[in-house]
């Protein structure tokens, strides 16, 4: 009822949070909505990294702070196996500034604050569902500014990476947290030249995903955080 | 001080008990040159032989007198003292100034063998001096008892005086050891007292600290996942509709919405700002200290870490400096200076204090490298014999992990 995506199937969510009434609450919104399906819940990162494994979710909406294995701890654990990565969304109570942008670097695709509305939450799901990233470059470049991390003072990139013209429009439109396939549509290029120009930033950039590169992109000023 | 004094009091008595000695001397050698000295000696020879182990026995060893341990060569040399001095009078009975060699020898024997020992002999060269006079010819029993009595009496008076002498000296020596102690015992209670203050401010500001942070894990716990969980339930009612209300829900939903909204606000703060005012706050308190020395803080506000962990390790770093300083380098000025490094902060203390050609580095300078490796940054410290003490603690920029 809630959206016009229903035609491209639902999408499958594991649910891993050790607050039962937040953990019910977000199962509630989502119950609201046709096209996602809580396939399962975790309390906390084991349990949450043993649902995963068996029901093979699209995307995990994750809390960072749990007891025994945390949210980053289950992201590294997921990295480490070298299986393929679920699209990770991280939800936290209180802006943990330092939680989130670690599991940002961890492998998360994005993150929300748990009160989030109906429209916002479904939304981001299928975002992360299609492929693309929540990583909200307003937000993120202040979060990055206030941990003393968007400084020109990174040892490991002492020159900016040289983008292409092309490059750099791609990579505004991932920062904005675009698929390919809609960054195809919007520059009318063909979804094979987006999936070539964004292997090809991500080399540049030195990084392993699209996260990374929205990150990297922030700290190096490649990207307008407004825009 | 009062040592030397007594010291340099008894080295006078010994070079006047020298002078007299060779005084002594002098009537002899005019009787001599005048050729009537068997007038006054019995036998020159014999006399002028003593005489002379007398003096040499007495210089050899006036050094002795202000020992404070008797050693059996000092017995000796009292022995052979006691024995020419004797020998002197005996040679001379006419000649009554020998008698002044068994004083000498009496108030040697003081400084030399101790009180009792010098009594003892002294009645004993007393009784030789009475027999010496009984021997002589034309001398009666009643004035040899007498000269016996007198010169025993005046030895005695040598011999006790000497030792009031020694008795105050000593115990003047107690009252400055004793002095120094208090001295001392003062000056440990003044360092005691200020790690005292300076233990109590650490604790008002870690007890400050650590009530702010279960504050904000309070608000953290149970406030925000039961307003979150409120504010998802309420967002459930108002897309199901719920006819009449669903204007209510929806103000609820509002409401609780920013209810969270102030809660992450004051958490944020406790946790952020509150951190880092604190911190310029504690940092003054750390660097006042009671006591002689003088502290000079400076900080560079801009420097100031705002994360709890390396606030704190700063504040611990400045705290364990400014203790160090007072338990151990007796400085006069000790001075600190928090100040930006790149994109970290950098913590300079330096004092005039004593320092130490080899440090030691104790339990807080240990701790203190230690916090200051977990967050990533270095301790480096250096110091002489004389040179003061000087440390530098580097913290990197915000953890980047």
């Amino acid at each position: 009822m809630t959206t016009d995506r229903s035609s491209r199937g639902v999408v499958r969510v594991c649910l891993v949070d050790d607050q039962t009434l937040v953990r019910e609450g977000i199962r509630g919104l989502l119950d609201l909505a046709d096209d996602v399906e809580v396939v399962a819940e975790a309390t906390d990162g084991d349990e949450g990294l043993a649902v995963i494994a068996t029901h093979r979710p699209d995307v995990v909406l994750l809390d960072l702070r749990m007891p025994r294995l945390d949210g980053i701890g289950l992201l590294e654990e997921l990295a480490a196996r070298g299986a393929p990565m679920p699209a990770v969304l991280v939800l936290t109570t209180f802006n943990d500034d330092e939680l989130v942008l670690r599991a940002l670097r961890a492998g998360a695709r994005g993150y929300l604050l748990k009160d989030v509305t109906l429209e916002q939450l479904v939304a981001a799901i299928h975002r992360l569902a299609d492929g693309g990233t929540l990583v909200q470059p307003a937000i993120t470049a202040g979060l990055l500014e206030r941990l003393g991390s968007r400084t020109a003072d990174r040892p490991s990139l002492p020159v900016p990476p040289e983008l292409t013209p092309r490059e750099h429009d791609v990579l505004g439109l991932v920062a904005a947290g675009f698929p390919n396939r809609e960054i195809a549509e919007a520059l009318h290029l063909s979804a094979g030249t987006v999936k070539n120009h964004v292997s090809s930033i991500l080399l540049k950039l030195g990084v392993r995903d699209r996260t990374q590169a929205v990150l990297r992109a922030l700290e190096l000023d490649l990207v307008d955080p407004s825009g | 001080m009062t040592t030397i004094d007594t010291d340099r009091l008894t080295q006078s008595t010994a070079w006047l008990g020298i002078g007299t000695t060779l005084a002594v001397a002098i009537p002899v050698v005019v009787a001599q040159l005048a050729g009537d000295v068997h007038e006054l000696l019995r036998s020159p020879v014999g006399w002028w032989t003593a005489y002379l182990v007398f003096v040499a026995v007495l210089v050899a060893d006036v050094r002795g007198w202000a020992g404070s341990q008797t050693t059996t060569g000092q017995r000796i040399v009292v022995a052979i003292m006691a024995v020419s001095g004797l020998v002197a009078v005996a040679m001379s009975p006419a000649y009554g100034f020998s008698v002044v060699l068994p004083i000498v020898t009496a108030t040697a024997a003081t400084f030399v063998i101790g009180f009792r020992p010098a009594l003892v002999l002294t009645a004993g060269q007393a009784v030789l001096i009475m027999l010496v006079y009984v021997a002589v010819p034309g001398v009666g029993v009643g004035d040899a008892v007498l000269q016996g009595v007198a010169w025993g009496g005046f030895m005695g008076f040598a011999v006790f005086t000497v030792e009031v002498g020694a008795r105050e000296g000593r115990a003047r020596e107690h009252l400055a050891v004793l002095n120094d102690e208090l001295a001392e015992t003062n000056a440990r209670l003044a360092r005691t007292n200020v790690e005292l203050e300076e233990a109590q401010r650490q604790l008002a500001v870690q007890s400050r600290t650590a009530e702010r942070l279960r504050i904000s894990r309070d608000l953290h716990d149970l406030i925000g996942h039961q307003l979150t969980a409120l504010s998802l339930q309420l967002e459930a009612a108002g897309h199901r509709g719920a006819g009449a209300a669903t204007d209510n829900v929806e103000r609820s939903r509002a409401i609780a919405r920013d209810l969270l909204g102030d809660v992450r606000d004051v958490v944020g703060r406790l946790r952020e700002d509150g951190a880092h005012d604190d911190l310029a706050a504690a940092l003054r308190d750390a660097a006042t200290v009671a006591g002689p020395m003088a502290v000079e803080l400076e900080v560079d506000d801009d420097a100031l870490p705002t994360d709890a962990e390396r606030a704190t390790t700063v504040l611990r770093v400045v705290q364990e400096s400014v203790t160090n300083a007072v338990r151990h380098a007796d400085a006069r000025n000790l001075w600190i200076r928090v100040g930006e490094a790149g994109s970290g902060v950098v913590v300079e203390v330096r004092d005039d204090g004593r320092g130490s050609p080899d440090l030691v580095p104790g339990h807080g300078l240990t701790g203190m490298r230690e916090r200051v490796e977990a967050v990533g940054g270095t301790v480096e410290t250096s110091t002489s014999a004389g040179g003061g003490f000087h440390l530098r603690a580097s913290l990197p920029g915000p953890a980047r992990p």
